[in-house]
């Protein structure tokens, strides 16, 4: 028995939503939210604000569906909408550092790891979300869309509106940033690359 | 056990720390960030989006966002700095016309009630 895909195209649902479709909101809505969270929360590092990053990204494809081309993907414009929001927010904030290394540590104690790993792997995962947090917003934010979202290094000078040298560049100095931060690390870890630990 | 394991062990050893390897790094990051994210999206937004927009069915004809979202600079300097930096760079790239349009700015930023009172 072969099954068809039946579920609607984005450009499907943005031609429904232009006739005031509430319902092809919410099924942009379920295909599209988990992706615009995490690229909020990754980006912002507050469940909270991303929350209301999501809803506001989602009331900008309600509020601008007539000006949508449906023709066009969806999804870029939608990573654009996060991160500008996202921009926006921080702008708005000044960028409380307290806040931020309140949620750093927060993200990072040990009572949200399970307990069966081991103190090494924790240590350095804490290691590396401190170090992605110590990152300028503009290289985290490339590298959010290419770790997280998987995109490529032309999507994301698309969704940023930037050239592909540009992006390849705070991918490079982002990388080399956290390879001298994680260098410490380094002893124990080539043991454990290995498999010998 | 090949060359460069055996070269690994050897260095490490001797305390010698070896560059982080790319594949490593990548793994560590996107593992970090997977797990940062991995919460689940809470189920409340879309109650609250619908809300919103039934409470405010105007924004639809009143809409202020447009398809081609130009792309916001990250917050980085606040706006007078910016016009300072923005007049100095002019001015070093001879595109200021008059002279007293650099100093112009510069004072306002400086010496805001000096300027006030110039301008009086």
């Amino acid at each position: 028995m072969t099954q068809t895909d039946v579920s609607p195209s984005d450009g499907e649902l943005i031609l429904r939503l232009q006739d005031a479709d509430l319902e092809a909101l919410g099924l942009l809505f379920e295909r599209h939210r988990a992706r615009v969270y995490r690229t909020a929360l990754a980006i912002v590092r507050d469940p909270a604000v991303a929350e209301d990053i999501l809803q506001d990204c989602f009331l900008k494809v309600y509020v601008n569906a007539k000006r949508i081309d449906p023709s066009r993907p969806l999804t870029p414009w939608l990573y654009r909408v996060t991160v500008n929001l996202s921009y926006t927010w921080l702008s708005r904030q000044k960028v409380r550092r307290a806040s931020m290394d309140d949620a750093i540590e927060r993200l990072a104690s040990p009572m949200r790891q399970a307990p069966d790993r081991l103190t090494e792997e924790t240590e350095t995962r804490q290691k590396v979300r401190k170090a992605i947090g110590d990152l300028s917003l503009e290289q985290r934010v490339v590298v959010v869309l290419y770790y997280l979202n998987g995109l490529g290094l032309h999507d994301i000078a698309e969704i940023l509106d930037l050239p592909v040298g540009t992006v390849k560049s705070r991918l490079y100095y982002a990388r080399e940033n956290m390879r001298s931060k994680l260098g410490k690390t380094m002893l124990w870890l080539s043991e454990e690359a290995h498999g010998y630990l | 056990m090949d060359i460069s394991r055996v070269l690994d062990r050897w260095l490490l050893g001797r305390g010698v720390r070896r560059r982080l390897p790319d594949y490593l790094l990548d793994r560590w990051i996107t593992e970090a960030l997977y797990d940062e994210t991995c919460d689940p999206v809470p189920a409340a937004v879309w109650d609250r989006l619908c809300k919103t927009i039934g409470e405010r069915q105007f924004v639809r004809s009143h809409g202020m966002w447009v398809l081609d979202e130009t792309f916001h600079d990250p917050p980085s300097l606040p706006p007078a700095s910016r016009q300072v930096e923005r007049a100095l760079r002019l001015s070093r790239h001879g595109h200021t016309s008059h002279p007293w349009q650099l100093s112009h700015v510069l004072w306002a930023n400086w010496a805001p009630p000096l300027m006030a009172i110039v301008s009086f």
